[in-house]
């Protein structure tokens, strides 16, 4: 991480405020996920992809009416944005379908890992972690 | 933003379709069904007047998508639309898409404000989109 080269520290910032928001208790259930573990970036794309893991906290876990709102926030967004049911180790599937999000079988307290690359994947992914 | 259409062999179908779409939708979205024969609400069947009347309930100039069930909802649907004047018709659409899954999308793409032919395209991406996938 320390031998980043500049050009990757908007993602860098980006974690850290993160880490900022969770220490001080703004962020919920969510935590951000480490870059490692997500695909490069295209040397196009204007930021690095970001990620976070979000919790599924509703007893009746994500059904039709709040994917509803998460497509509704997704489609704001320019970003290709993904999750993955880490609790069902499923593969990511886009959300801004919410045919492919209720796929993901999201129970109450699975974690999700939500992905977003593109101009705008850091606003994408700060909207939708307030969702969960 | 457009309209839609529910058609279905039954009344009690049709409005449980238009309910889960109107969830999907908001207040936004026109949504219209016609189920069942005119006669006898009870009676299973698809009736082209009581079609044409739910298009004509939701008419708007950005066009009206119509998702039927199956079988003769899709010839019912097609007298419908030739009972319309030529500029009406021609933005009427009948689509391919499964009738639940696709009233579900069309009516959450047809509130994002998403053209006639995009709504389309991704309720129809439905055929596609298995249940049970990824829960490995």
């Amino acid at each position: 991480m320390e031998n980043r080269p500049s050009h990757t520290f908007p993602q860098k910032e980006s974690l850290e405020e993160h880490e900022r928001r969770s220490q001080s208790g703004e962020s919920g259930n969510a935590r951000p996920c480490p870059s490692d573990s997500q695909p490069a970036p295209a040397n196009n794309s204007h930021q690095p992809a970001q990620s976070v893991v979000v919790t599924i906290t509703d007893p009746r876990g994500l059904h039709l009416r709040s994917g509803r709102d998460v497509v509704r926030t997704a489609s704001q967004f320019q970003a290709r944005i993904t999750a993955a049911n880490l609790s069902r180790n499923s593969s990511a599937v886009d959300i801004k379908s919410i045919l492919q999000l209720v796929q993901l079988q999201a129970r109450q307290g699975h974690e999700l890992q939500l992905a977003a690359s593109g101009p705008d994947a850091e606003a994408a992914i700060e909207a939708l972690r307030s969702l969960f | 933003m457009i309209g839609l259409v529910i058609v279905s062999h039954s009344a009690k179908l049709a409005e449980g379709v238009r309910e889960l779409a109107a969830q999907m939708a908001g207040d936004e979205v026109g949504i219209s069904q016609a189920g069942g024969l005119p006669d006898d609400a009870q009676a299973l069947g698809t009736d082209a007047f009581k079609i044409l009347s739910a298009i004509e309930e939701v008419w708007c100039e950005d066009g009206v998508l119509l998702l039927m069930d199956v079988g003769s909802s899709v010839m019912s649907a097609e007298i419908a639309l030739e009972m319309l004047p030529e500029q009406q018709r021609r933005k009427c659409k009948l689509s391919n898409a499964p009738l639940v899954e696709g009233a579900i999308v069309a009516a959450l793409h047809a509130s994002l404000g998403e053209p006639l032919q995009s709504v389309n395209a991704v309720a129809e991406a439905a055929l596609s989109t298995p249940k049970l996938a990824n829960t490995g």
